[in-house]
């Protein structure tokens, strides 16, 4: 053969080579997600199953501050420079969904099966109808209770289906000296109503708060605070944290939080604490929930490797060292046997609770101005609370400036 | 209108120590002037009596009472600045009532008082303006325009002059001489300008380093200055000063300089024979003669009603004033004379003067 | 440049002034380069923001996806139709009337008093200026501990035995309560200021006062206060400007609450464009923040003909 011809085989074959090597070519996804220290090395180590499963993706973590990851996500979004997977929870799904994936394409190209997943949170990270994140925790808003004042004070411990009025009395009761029986929190107003069988949607699904039925719900939240002092009253800058100092300090005996705080709360607080549904009103309970998932950017340049590694992330042993971690009650209803055995293991009765709790779940009806009323219930409920103005204007205060 | 009196004043600040016990008397209505060089103490020594300044020992007495815890505004005095400190923001009509309105003075009366400093001193036309709209000369009369209108029993001016030019200078000189006179009030002035002091006091004191080193009238200073500094310092061109011992030579007093010069000496010296003296020369008693001293011409300053002539003695500089037009060229020699009588002897050890 | 060497050739007469334009021209050129970083950093960081800001107030743009123009609609909503914008108008213009005073009145009192101490001065000085260089945030974050219910204020409150609401949930006391944190953070700035500008009052302009008869008061007002009235308008304009943007305290410590006490245009901006997602809506409202703060320095710049005297 001649020295040419030779010299082409063999560069065509190289070409072919390396071909096939770009085939596999080294894919980074940048993953986009909250966190401080302590998760850092949890959210390592989910990236790090992903590189074991499929050798050619690695995944870098970018990891922010709880409230700054949601001012940074519309600015990164907009400018550009948004990671390949974003972290999404449910409650800003309506804001967001915009810059995500629809995912039932990718579902149906591997005929992926969502029912794997408890149905309240894949529900919550849909919109519209279609699928743009898969979740990685779930819970309801619940009670957290000191179970040593309530055995001091002599009350009884909260059954499944309690109601409002055993609610109010256990937190009259608690009530002493210096001690709250119960810490509200701007977010008591939005989960407590719900379990009181209150709306405060319409049916187009806009806001309605001034309806008679939210209103009443309301009202006897209010009436806790402003009325039978059972719990002090929040600043309007700090709605939403005092009342979970308050409880681990031990000056209030009951408050309003999810699964997502259970393991922090139980290592920090020198005392036996409870869980315990929502009271509910004269019907049956019912209970939202929200939980936080991953969907894949809508401009991302890896699609496919990223849909990979997000079922890798939100997968069986993803959930499985979540869960045992106490991290997050994982959205996979069969790994979620792993966070009993270890966030909830000296609190008893979680797995009861729970389990009743999701089997009583309600739709968490949202829409895209759901931000502007969470804003405006923290600003505006303290004036009830002190009791300088009525339930009723101040949601009627709040109603006029939605939607805006 | 009033008499100042002090007695034994002492300043200091803290362990420095800046009059040491000074005691002048100002009668009513006496032109009084405080000259000396930088630092001796004379603005002080205004300052303490204006009530600027504590006074750490000693009295001061106007008019019969003693001031020493007085605010200046109790005192009864008015002061004219070096730099005149005329509010800049108010008018020259508002900065001469300005007092006037703080003692609560009918409208009528500021009006009036305002207006007869004005004519006085020459500002009607200038009520209106602003500070900094005037010329220096301006500035100096509303300054003192100010002090006119509060009708104070002493008047104190702190250099004032300074910050003029010569001819304004000279001129001011003589409105504030003229003011004294139609006012016949008791002023005491500092200045470190021994011409100033000469040509406004009736009487002169001069203070050197915190100390009083004489008070006198003008031409008593001049003629009979109480030790070499005040001689040096009174007097322009200043008096010359030659060491030496006195001898008797031939039956002439004369003075031994130390480069041999022999200067004749009047009676008064024959005292002092034998003692080693500093002997003080006013320029204006030296004459050129033939045969006099042997001088050689070092510089010559024409001032066009004098000549100011420097010569060399034996390697000393004497400066003599002659009261004409010269023709004579540096390095010339010219014979000098001193006039013996008029001659004036001081200790050489401590300045003070022998006779 | 050759054109203009044959020019200076053939008219020998004009010779001179137009040496005088070229080497005015070459120094321009030069003074050009040597700006143009500066001139760089502020065209792209401030002009063309302001630029962006404006055609924003046209759009709706919602941060995500693209801004659609709506004309002045913006304008008319915030005017008419948001039941928000007088009441957080007033809040505005009410921060700013009592804010101003009392900062002016505090500082320039602390300054009188450290210049008429006679030891300690520098002491003093550093002691108030303090608060100036903490970030306003950690100071925000530190007086809400103190404020909040529970918090230190109510401990002292009530060991002192004094009935009163709660600082940060009462509708009132919530804007005294930003006003109490603006006022520690920012006064210590105008003390210096200020101390600095008596400091420089000639000491002979205020001996002629006393021996005139005025007494310490009558000096201040009648002889100190005209003289620093120019370093006083510069404080009082700054001052206003700022306070009219007040964002930091309520941020932290209310969120504008309790109700609509403490929303004020700053934070509304805020709000509406961060947290809302209005983008159009908030730079319309940072526009009426504009105007609203010329017009204030406008009426503060008329009032200085009368007010402010200044040397020459």
């Amino acid at each position: 053969m001649k020295f040419s011809t030779v010299l082409a085989a063999a560069l065509l074959a190289s070409s072919a080579f390396i071909a096939t090597a770009q085939a596999q070519e080294q894919v980074n996804l940048t993953w986009q997600m909250w966190g401080d220290e302590k998760d850092a090395a949890l959210w390592k180590s989910l990236a790090d199953l992903v590189t074991e499963e499929y050798p050619n993706i690695t995944v870098t973590a970018q990891i922010s501050g709880w409230t700054d990851y949601w001012t940074r996500l519309p600015v990164l979004a907009s400018s550009g420079q948004i990671g390949d997977l974003v972290a999404m929870q449910s409650m800003r799904m309506p804001s967001f969904y915009s810059i995500l994936e629809p995912l039932d394409a990718h579902f149906a190209s591997d005929g992926f099966d969502v029912s794997a997943f408890e149905t309240s949170i894949i529900a919550g990270l849909g919109h519209d109808g279609t699928q743009y994140a898969l979740p990685y925790d779930v819970g309801p808003w619940m009670v957290y209770y000191n179970r040593d004042r309530f055995a001091e004070a002599g009350v009884a411990e909260p059954a499944l289906d309690w109601t409002f009025d055993d609610f109010k009395a256990a937190a009259q009761k608690l009530t002493e000296g210096e001690n709250y029986g119960y810490a509200v929190q701007a977010f008591d107003f939005v989960a407590g109503p719900v379990a009181l069988g209150a709306e405060y949607f319409n049916d187009a699904n806009q806001f309605d708060v001034t309806n008679p039925g939210y209103v009443d719900a309301v009202g006897k939240f209010v009436d806790l605070v402003a009325v039978d002092k059972t719990s002090p009253v929040f600043a309007s800058g700090a709605g939403a944290i005092t009342g979970s100092g308050r409880f681990a300090a031990g000056t209030a005996a009951m408050y309003i939080d999810g699964p997502w705080v259970l393991q922090q709360t139980k290592d920090s607080v020198d005392f036996n604490i409870g869980v315990a549904p929502l009271p509910r009103g004269e019907g049956e309970s019912r209970f939202i929930t929200a939980g936080s998932g991953w969907g894949i950017s809508a401009t991302s340049a890896h699609k496919e490797e990223a849909y990979k590694a997000l079922q890798v992330l939100t997968g069986p042993k993803a959930a499985e060292i979540l869960a045992s971690a106490g991290r997050a009650l994982p959205g996979r209803l069969a790994e979620q046997k792993f966070w009993y055995d270890v966030a909830a293991k000296d609190v008893a009765g979680t797995h009861e609770v729970l389990d009743y709790m999701f089997a009583h779940s309600t739709p968490f009806r949202l829409n895209e101005y759901w931000n502007e009323f969470e804003n405006l219930i923290t600003q505006y409920m303290p004036l009830a609370l002190n009791g300088d103005s009525t339930t009723e204007a101040v949601l009627g205060d709040i109603q006029n400036q939605l939607p805006f | 209108m009033a008499s100042v009196t002090i007695r034994n004043a002492v300043k200091a600040y803290g362990p420095l120590q800046v009059l040491h016990g000074v005691s002048v008397a100002a009668r009513d209505g006496e032109f009084v002037v405080l000259v000396g060089p930088s630092g001796c103490g004379k603005s002080t020594l205004l300052r303490m009596i204006a009530g600027l300044e504590s006074i750490t020992d000693g009295e001061i007495d106007i008019g019969g009472r003693v001031v020493n815890e007085l605010e200046p505004k109790e005192r009864d005095i008015a002061m004219v600045f070096q730099s005149y400190a005329l509010y800049p923001h108010m008018t020259v009509r508002d900065n001469m009532a300005f007092s006037l309105k703080l003692s609560r003075k009918s409208k009528q009366e500021i009006e009036n008082e305002v207006r007869r400093a004005a004519e006085i001193l020459a500002l009607e036309p200038l009520l209106d303006r602003y500070p900094r709209q005037l010329s220096g000369g301006q500035r100096q009369r509303v300054a003192m325009g100010r002090a006119i209108v509060r009708h104070p029993a002493v008047f104190l001016f702190d250099e004032p002059l300074s910050n003029l030019d010569a001819k304004l200078r000279v001129q001011m000189r003589g409105e504030i001489k003229a003011l004294h006179s139609r006012l016949r009030a008791t002023m005491i002035y500092v200045t470190h300008d021994q011409m100033e002091a000469m040509t406004m006091a009736d009487r002169i004191v001069v203070m050197r380093a915190g100390k009083i080193e004489q008070i006198g009238s003008p031409l008593e200073i001049y003629d009979n200055p109480s030790n070499s500094f005040v001689g040096g310092f009174i007097g322009s061109p200043s008096m010359n000063f030659v060491d030496g011992t006195v001898v008797e030579e031939g039956g002439r007093l004369v003075l031994r300089d130390v480069g041999g010069t022999l200067w004749p000496l009047g009676s008064k010296a024959r005292a002092y024979v034998g003692r080693q003296v500093q002997v003080g020369i006013r320029p204006e008693h030296i004459r050129l003669v033939e045969g006099g001293i042997a001088a050689s011409v070092l510089n010559i300053e024409p001032t066009g009603a004098e000549t100011h002539l420097q010569v060399e003695v034996g390697g000393q500089p004497i400066v003599v004033v002659v009261h004409d037009r010269l023709a004579a060229e540096v390095g010339a020699a010219v014979g000098i004379e001193a006039d013996p009588d008029r001659v004036t002897l001081f200790d050489q050890q401590t300045g003070v003067r022998l006779s | 440049m050759t054109a203009i060497n044959d020019v200076t050739e053939v008219t020998g007469s004009q010779k001179r002034s137009r040496w005088g334009s070229r080497l005015d021209r070459r120094e321009g050129r030069t003074a050009f380069f040597f700006l143009l970083p500066g001139l760089i950093g502020m065209v792209l960081f401030l002009v063309v923001p302001i630029i962006a800001s404006v055609v924003l107030s046209f759009t709706n743009w919602k941060l995500l996806g693209t801004p659609q123009f709506v004309g002045i609609s913006n304008y008319v909503r915030l005017f008419t139709a948001d039941p928000q914008f007088w009441p957080v108008l007033r809040n505005t213009l009410f921060f700013t009337a009592e804010y101003l005073v009392l900062n002016i009145v505090i500082s320039l009192g602390l300054a009188v008093w450290i210049s008429s101490l006679k030891v300690g001065q520098r002491w003093f000085r550093v002691v108030f200026f303090l608060p100036t260089f903490t970030p306003g945030i950690a100071v925000a974050i530190v007086w809400m501990l103190i404020f909040a219910p529970g918090g230190f204020f109510d401990f002292v409150m009530r060991s002192m035995s004094i009935a009163m609401p709660n600082m940060l949930t009462d509708q009132t006391l919530a804007m005294q309560a930003v006003i109490i944190v603006s006022l520690w953070a920012g006064v210590g700035y105008n003390t210096v200021l200020f101390n600095a500008a008596l400091d420089m009052v000639p000491q002979s302009y205020l001996e002629a006062a006393r021996i005139d008869g005025a007494n310490a008061w009558q000096r201040f007002w009648k002889i100190r206060l005209p003289l620093i009235s120019p370093t006083l308008f510069f404080g009082t304009v700054m001052t206003a400007i700022t306070s009219l943007q007040v964002f930091d305290q309520i941020y932290v410590m209310t969120r504008g609450g309790p109700g609509n006490a403490t929303a004020t245009l700053g934070y509304a901006i805020y709000q509406r464009g961060f947290q809302n997602f209005q983008m159009g809506y908030a730079s319309t409202i940072a526009w009426v923040m504009f105007a609203m703060i010329m017009a204030l320095t406008a009426v503060q710049f008329w009032l200085q003909r009368k007010w402010v005297h200044y040397d020459n």
